[in-house]
């Protein structure tokens, strides 16, 4: 709600607002939204992929998919960020898919970053949020944090995580629900 | 997490399952089968949120890297080649006069979802609207009516009552969840208005909604019979 649909939009304007705005075709929400998220999606998909160029591409489709369905996005099932990052990762894991064999070896420099304990230590002496949320997942044990990493990172799922670790598939959901429930506990995650 | 109680069967059935939801890596019959639950089940709603909050918290984790020079303008571009074919088919956000504010409200009374700009209607599925009073100080303000239409609507006008109301007023709804969403910002000069939006959510949960004042104070509150 603007009183000026044409003035634009403001930099501090929520998310689901600048998606109402794409929604009816507002050029102005869509650059905003792009200047929003383009670094985060961007270094998801580069951490995916591996190359600037490939990224670029999955980026910039990840871009024109929500714009194309901002009108269909639901805020009970995830908010804006997830639902970007969810797009933009599924896409760059389609494009390795196609590149190389599935499942896609997620053994790039955002995981490994994520899993070593030089980042650890780091995290222990980090008080804002984001070191917050590193602190708790280099506090879990390293097979739920792989677990939890490769599937909201990269999309694996159970029977996934269950093939590449040669674990079965009822030991990966419970790394990844163990692992979750510990970060929820951590990061004080309650109801509102 | 089902702590010390006894979960409910049906949300006992599913719980593994809201972790892979909120993942994204729940398959399609089963998640729609597990959304259909969780549509009806508050407890499993809130732990749904408090899940994909989790979600959300790792991903941020994800570096931030500067694109390549050129990639905002190269995206922009495509977003404006998608957006001008649809631009003529839905409306931008708008302002309403009182004229076209009239015309919304009264096609909302007949059951017909309208966008807020003349000649650019679009008939669908008929669409259930609430409306509520806006009152302050036990005074009538002005009026909140939320159509249920695909997108969903909500109307806000302010009444002769009103015009003391000067500056920029946010409107917030909040939710059956509990949660609190801004749906719009809008510019109020002492007359008579109308503003619209569409519902970033399902109109079917909003329960209330709220002006408020650039200095943070509420101004108005207005809550739904739902």
């Amino acid at each position: 709600m603007r009183s000026s649909g044409a003035s634009g939009y403001q930099d501090d304007a929520s998310d689901e607002a600048l998606l109402s705005g794409m929604a009816l075709g507002d050029e102005r929400a869509g650059l905003v939204f792009v200047r929003r998220y383009q670094h985060r999606l961007f270094g998801l998909a580069i951490g995916i992929v591996g190359e600037s160029r490939l990224a670029e591409e999955v980026t910039q489709e990840a871009f024109i998919r929500i714009y194309r369905h901002a009108e269909v996005f639901d805020a009970r099932r995830a908010s804006v960020a997830t639902w970007a990052f969810t797009i933009t990762r599924n896409l760059a894991i389609d494009v390795l898919r196609v590149r190389r064999d599935v499942p896609t070896d997620p053994e790039d420099r955002v995981f490994a970053a994520l899993m070593s304990n030089e980042r650890v230590a780091e995290a222990a002496e980090n008080t804002d949020s984001l070191g917050r949320v590193r602190a708790a997942l280099a506090d879990l044990p390293i097979d739920q944090r792989r677990a939890v990493l490769l599937a909201a990172m990269y999309g694996w799922s159970a029977p996934e995580i269950a093939r590449a670790e040669s674990i079965p598939i009822g030991t990966a959901k419970g790394r990844i629900r163990l692992g979750m429930a510990k970060l929820r506990g951590a990061l004080e995650i309650e109801a509102t | 997490m089902s702590g010390d109680f006894e979960l409910p069967s049906q949300c006992a059935a599913i719980d593994d399952d809201l972790t892979e939801l909120a993942l994204g890596t729940l398959s399609g019959h089963r998640r729609s089968e597990v959304l259909a639950h969780v549509a009806s089940c508050q407890r499993c709603r809130i732990e749904l949120d408090q899940l994909a909050t989790v979600v959300e918290s790792v991903q941020q984790l994800a570096p931030r890297v500067q694109p390549p020079l050129g990639f905002e303008t190269r995206v922009v571009e495509k977003l404006q080649a998608i957006a001008t074919p649809r631009s003529r088919r839905r409306p931008r956000i708008a302002v309403l006069s009182a004229v076209a504010a009239a015309v919304v409200l009264l096609a909302f009374g007949l059951g017909t979802l309208i966008a807020p700009e003349a000649g650019d209607r679009q008939e669908s599925a008929p669409a259930r609207v609430v409306r509520a009073d806006f009152m302050a100080d036990g005074e009538v303000l002005g009026d909140l009516f939320v159509s249920n239409g695909s997108p969903g609507w909500v109307v806000v006008t302010i009444h002769d009552e009103g015009q003391e109301l000067r500056g920029t007023v946010t409107c917030n709804v909040m939710l059956a969840g509990g949660q609190v969403q801004t749906v719009g910002v809008f510019q109020v000069n002492g007359e008579y208005g109308a503003w619209s939006a569409p519902l970033p959510m399902a109109a079917g949960e909003v329960r209330s909604a709220q002006l408020i004042a650039s200095n943070g104070t509420v101004v108005a509150n207005a809550q739904l019979d739902v």
